[in-house]
């Protein structure tokens, strides 16, 4: 008996614990600190810990509206922001309580990229089964995605680790080769880059005719 | 080597003492300080709605007439307070006979005295206006001995100009002090005899009494500042934040005013006027105020209670 007593207040206060846990403040989103994004295009979301009465006004320093940035929308505690030009900005935010007591300013520095412009060189047009095609784009990148239309056949390369795919079209007909890539500062382009390559057929001899 | 001694010891007496006065030196009134009014001997009867500011108190009687008379101050009757003080208010009278410059017994009229001691020899009365000119000296001293009885005429008056302080004014009265109807007198005043403030006088110092009755009759009488008004200002204010104002209404007969201020708080403009700028840290508590003057301070303002709300802390701003 003394032991399920003790076994429940055991499971009381580990809920107890758990309650207290889960009530403490959360970020409305996952990350803090220095912030990079890529010229996506995409609103970025930043926020505050709500505090109830509180209001929040929200800026954002260096560039210009809207050029570089707009504040598309600041909601209490929440805002997003539409970068428009690559640069290093500021978000701002200062609270006002219900006191009408004005917080110091809080800050995080946000890191706008450049999406990369993904090159990508290699012969067209070629002889159909040709081997040693090699098409090549920007070195020195991460997660490279080839992509080979059905009509070729990739010989060497082509892999995530790859700057390069080595093909032989077998089809003789128009193909294309594309690729994308994660650069360094992690970003990657709205879309692959697609290289056209035509695939000539070998010529037809006639027999050779003699006497 | 002797003199050379002497000289320099005179010296370094003179470097000590710079404003040291051969002529005249203040009473000592000890006990008597706080007072307003008091006797060693005597009745103490008051008739009307007079008001004293300051202690009153015999050491031989009951006060009576408080109500309908009001004070800003302790009454004593008879207790260790008025023991001290009968013995005191002997040892001030005495500390009064300093010799003096002889003038005619007929004060006022426009009379101007500068800082020094007077004699009369004789009984004296005041008729019309006197002034007693500071020179423009806020510690000029003025010692005026009546050698008998004085008497104002009604509506008599003193003026103070130029720095001239009640509170460095001094009467020695060798016999009963009556103040007409209507008069308007300033200083300590320490009689040898009875005081009789007559219907309406204003006494703006202290009457102080050897041995005789005192009399008053819908007067005022006080010699410190008047008690501080309403503060006025901001109630709520945040951690942190310069440039609030607070606010007295001017305090009568002040020189200067005491602020008292939440801790951390500092003045910074106004300091000892009736209006301060204050910048708060971030404790709450009491404003409160009081008017003072070389005669000591004035009851204190009551306090006006100030919130300090602390300065909301944003939390780090969180992104994807």
């Amino acid at each position: 008996m003394k032991t399920k007593l003790r076994l429940l207040k055991c499971l009381v206060i580990m809920l107890f614990l758990a309650s207290t846990l889960g009530a403490m403040a959360q970020g409305p989103y996952p990350n803090q600190g220095a912030q990079a994004v890529c010229l996506t295009g995409v609103v970025e979301p930043y926020g505050v810990i709500n505090t109830v009465g509180s209001t929040y006004a929200w800026s954002v320093i260096g560039g210009a509206t809207p050029a570089d940035w707009v504040l598309t929308s600041t909601t209490s505690n929440l805002a997003t922001v539409l970068w428009k030009t690559a640069g290093t900005y500021t978000v701002q935010i200062i609270e006002t309580n219900a006191a009408g007591c004005i917080s110091a300013p809080v800050t995080v520095v946000v890191t706008v990229n450049p999406l990369p412009v993904v090159a990508l060189n290699g012969p067209s047009p070629v002889c159909i089964n040709s081997t040693g095609n090699v098409y090549t784009t920007d070195a020195a990148m991460t997660n490279y995605v080839w992509s080979v239309s059905a009509g070729g056949t990739i010989t060497a390369g082509g892999g995530l680790n790859n700057n390069t795919v080595t093909i032989t079209w077998i089809t003789a007909t128009p193909q294309t080769v594309s690729v994308n890539y994660t650069n360094g500062t992690s970003c990657t382009a709205a879309s692959a880059t697609v290289f056209n390559v035509t695939v000539n057929p070998l010529p037809t001899t006639s027999p050779i005719y003699h006497n | 080597m002797k003199s050379i001694i002497l000289l320099f010891i005179t010296i370094v007496i003179l470097i000590l003492f710079p404003k040291f006065n051969f002529g005249q030196t203040a009473p000592t009134l000890g006990a008597t300080s706080g007072f307003a009014l008091f006797t060693a001997t005597g009745a103490f009867d008051n008739t009307g709605t007079t008001l004293v500011t300051g202690d009153i108190g015999s050491n031989s009687a009951s006060v009576t007439g408080f109500p309908p008379g009001s004070i800003v101050g302790i009454i004593h009757a008879s207790d260790a307070t008025t023991v001290q003080a009968a013995s005191d208010v002997a040892t001030a009278y005495s500390d009064l006979t300093q010799g003096g410059s002889v003038i005619g017994v007929t004060l006022g009229n426009g009379q101007i005295l500068t800082t020094g001691v007077y004699q009369t020899g004789a009984a004296s009365t005041l008729n019309g206006n006197l002034i007693l000119d500071g020179q423009n000296d806020p510690n000029a001293l003025f010692i005026i001995r009546i050698g008998g009885a004085f008497a104002t005429s009604i509506n008599s008056t003193i003026t103070l100009i130029d720095s001239a302080s009640l509170c460095n004014v001094y009467w020695q009265i060798g016999g009963q002090f009556d103040l007409n109807d209507g008069s308007t007198f300033m200083g300590t005043v320490i009689v040898d005899g009875a005081i009789n403030l007559f219907d309406g006088s204003t006494l703006l110092g202290r009457g102080l009494s050897t041995g005789g009755a005192i009399s008053l009759y819908n007067n005022v009488v006080r010699f410190l500042p008047a008690t501080a008004g309403t503060i006025t200002g901001t109630a709520a204010v945040c951690q942190g934040q310069t440039g609030v104002i607070y606010t007295v209404p001017p305090i009568t007969d002040a020189a200067g005013y005491i602020w008292t201020l939440p801790a951390g708080a500092t003045i910074t403009a106004g300091a000892n006027t009736n209006s301060v700028t204050v910048t708060f840290s971030a404790t709450s508590g009491n404003i409160a105020v009081q008017g003072s003057s070389s005669c000591g301070n004035g009851m204190i303002s009551a306090n006006y209670a100030v919130t300090v709300n602390p300065l909301p802390i944003a939390s780090d701003i969180y992104h994807q």
